[in-house]
């Protein structure tokens, strides 16, 4: 008996048909909806194919007989897509359930998932920053072309993600990506000069390329992904492979780190959450001293908003305010969840920033509520 | 007549634009520096796309978008997201309504998370059970001291000392509440059950107004002795290169575990426990040459997984404690 097996290509195919299949012209018709079939169609076949590359496609069978019938195999799929059948070992005793046989799909030899990445206009850019930094090898430019189609597949599937960026990672990790710059030699020590940041990502970057370190977004690894969302807003994968990135890069950390922080601490960082933790057993046991770097802005008063940041003359007005050192500093400002305000220009000066106090007026804009802060 | 468009401002693109994640920095938050500058009918576009995004989608960084501005309207948004939202979008959304409403019906959420498949889900929970509080927070965060993944245990002993006060009297390096730490986030089970035990004591103990001078815990850096700080050098050494490529400082070792600071020997065992974890292969013979018979338990577990010149070091230092 033949069975239809629906397959996400065929629901892939469903999801971007035309309104109304006895449509003429189906481009003329979404043309008149707003030109969008060409894109959908084109979207649609890119998906299918990223899930052809990251084997996504796995449908179950219910009565126990595979079928590779025209129902069965996936029209948009390229010639070189396989479907494979795994049959169960044994026949069923009578009246039992059959075990239900897998059928999955899988991408031929010859598909090539740099093609396919090739139409997110940001892949050029990482396959150039592979090519500078000594990556290129097809086996690595495959795997990051194939990592690329898995966090860009619409419902991304999270095992394969980070399979494929672990094995990434491992790669960078082997060559010391993760605590040298992309043009140092692998023998580079940055040993005292490591940065972590919290608010303040330009300062602590700053920082450690003109004092002798690196940072998560200046080392050879960070630097290859920084800036490249290949289109997305917002998924899981995205959100794995920064926190991987940040994870790996604090347990390379020796020596003094360098934290940069703005405005205090900022509950539920990435820098509260991973790398304070990914570091915290060296620092308790004195293997890594802490330098806090702490920001605030300066600059005319503008604006005041109770509760929320008093804004000066933008970027450029951020100002280092202070260097704390060791761990008691350190921990001490996390325990109390240690915030501070601005520093608000003044005729001749700033007034200080610091730990908010009671609100108090503002003695330039009267009736202006501001934290008066410890004076630094 | 001409159709007038307003432009939006450079805040408000700047605040939409963070929505793509492209960095670390916009994978963490939404650019809540643009949000905050926002006024009029840009603020109530951006609370309404806030809303929005935690009703449509999993980004967490809405609910948290929300946290910071302390958006009452958005209650009801959350209230329907911790239904149904999952992973770091839920623990967020059930903080936000927490944080803006009170509401303990945000807590069971947040402690199922502590189970979840993603490690980050998971870091997210124990971080997040720390911010709400309460016996309830503290009960469910216990267990998590033995998540297999190390940032879990971290996020989960970070939020018990919060939790308990013993946080404030984590102020000298390698003594104390520092120590107590190392071992509630040691890979070591074994380590880590002595020091939970350590741990409920002294939160007892805080909970009924002793104080840490009274717990004999120090209240401020101590400095260490020369041998310790000997040793230190040695412990902080890369394998493979330098003096101690080979072995760590024997002789200082040796030396602090003859002098008569007590918490400076608990401190050199923590840390040849903590180097062993990582796998240094140095660290066995360090554990030898400090004679505590408390580094046998873990250094069997670390057998249990070890080979080669690390398995054969794990056997000489076990023989040599026994």
């Amino acid at each position: 008996m033949g069975i239809t097996v629906e397959t996400e290509v065929d629901r892939e195919r469903e999801l971007v048909a035309p309104a109304s299949p006895v449509a003429e012209s189906p481009v003329a018709e979404s043309e008149a909806r707003g030109g969008t079939y060409m894109a959908a169609a084109d979207r649609a076949a890119t998906e299918v194919i990223q899930r052809l590359a990251t084997g996504v496609i796995r449908r179950e069978l219910t009565d126990g007989a595979a079928s590779t019938d025209a129902a069965a195999t996936p029209a948009a799929a390229p010639p070189a897509a396989e479907l494979t059948t795994a049959q169960p070992t044994a026949a069923p005793a009578p009246n039992t359930v059959a075990p239900e046989p897998t059928v999955v799909v899988e991408p031929g030899a010859a598909l090539s998932a740099e093609s396919t990445a090739a139409r997110f206009a940001q892949w050029a850019t990482l396959k150039e920053r592979l090519v500078e930094r000594g990556y290129d090898s097809a086996a690595m430019v495959d795997l990051c072309a194939r990592y690329v189609l898995a966090i860009t597949a619409p419902a991304p599937a999270m095992d394969i993600v980070k399979n494929l960026l672990k094995e990434i990672t491992d790669q960078l990790q082997a060559s010391k990506a993760f605590d040298r710059h992309s043009g140092d030699s692998q023998d580079e020590d940055y040993t005292d000069g490591f940065n972590l940041w919290s608010g303040a990502k330009e300062q602590a970057t700053k920082y450690g390329d003109e004092n002798g370190g690196v940072a998560l977004e200046s080392s050879a690894a960070g630097s290859l992904f920084d800036g490249l969302n290949f289109d997305m807003k917002w998924n899981e994968a995205l959100s794995h492979q920064w926190n991987e990135l940040s994870r790996l890069y604090a347990e390379g950390i020796r020596g003094k780190v360098h934290i940069h922080q703005y405005r205090g601490v900022r509950t539920g960082s990435v820098f509260n959450k991973i790398e304070y933790p990914t570091i915290k057993d060296s620092i308790a046991a004195g293997l890594i001293e802490p330098v806090i770097h702490l920001y605030a802005n300066h600059g005319p008063l503008t604006n005041v908003v109770w509760n929320t940041p008093i804004y000066g003359a933008g970027e450029t007005s951020r100002k280092q305010e202070k260097i704390l050192v060791g761990k008691s500093a350190l921990d001490g400002m996390l325990a109390s969840q240690w915030e501070y305000g601005d520093a608000v220009e003044k005729s001749g000066g700033y007034w200080p920033s610091g730990k908010g106090g009671e609100p108090a007026d503002h003695t330039l804009s009267p009736g202006t509520k501001v934290r008066p802060g410890e004076a630094w | 007549m001409s159709e007038h468009t307003i432009e939006p401002s450079a805040a408000f693109r700047r605040f939409t634009d963070s929505f793509a994640v492209s960095s670390r920095e916009s994978a963490e938050d939404y650019d809540l520096e643009a949000l905050n500058q926002l006024e009029g009918h840009e603020r109530d576009q951006a609370e309404a796309l806030l809303i929005d995004t935690v009703r449509t989608t999993d980004d967490p960084r809405a609910p948290k978008a929300i946290r910071a501005l302390a958006l009452q309207s958005a209650v009801p948004a959350l209230r329907e997201a911790i239904d149904l939202r999952s992973g770091q979008a839920l623990v967020e959304s059930a903080l936000t309504l927490f944080v803006l409403s009170g509401d303990e019906a945000a807590l069971p959420p947040i402690t199922r998370m502590l189970r979840d498949d993603s490690v980050y889900t998971r870091v997210d929970a124990a971080h997040a059970l720390g911010q709400i509080g309460g016996s309830i927070a503290e009960l469910a965060l216990y267990p998590a001291i033995d998540d297999p993944d190390p940032l879990v245990r971290a996020n989960a002993v970070e939020s018990l000392l919060h939790l308990t006060g013993l946080a404030e009297w984590d102020v000298a390096t390698g003594r104390g509440i520092s120590l107590l730490g190392l071992g509630l986030r040691s890979s070591f089970a074994s380590v880590r059950q002595r020091a939970i035990v350590e741990l409920k004591q002294l939160a007892a103990a805080r909970r009924a107004g002793s104080t840490a001078e009274e717990l004999g815990l120090p209240t401020g850096e101590v400095e260490r002795s020369a041998a310790a700080a000997k040793a230190l050098r040695s412990l902080s050494s890369r394998a493979g290169s330098g003096p101690w490529a080979d072995g760590f400082d024997l002789e200082a070792i040796t030396e602090v575990a003859e002098g008569s600071d007590e918490a400076e020997r608990d401190w050199a065992l923590a840390t040849l426990l903590l180097l062993l974890e990582r796998g240094d292969v140095r660290a066995p013979g360090g554990l030898a040459a400090l004679g505590r018979s408390e580094a046998v338990a873990p250094l069997r577990e670390a057998a249990a997984t070890a080979d080669g010149q690390m398995a054969a070091a794990i056997a000489d230092a076990i023989t040599s404690l026994s």
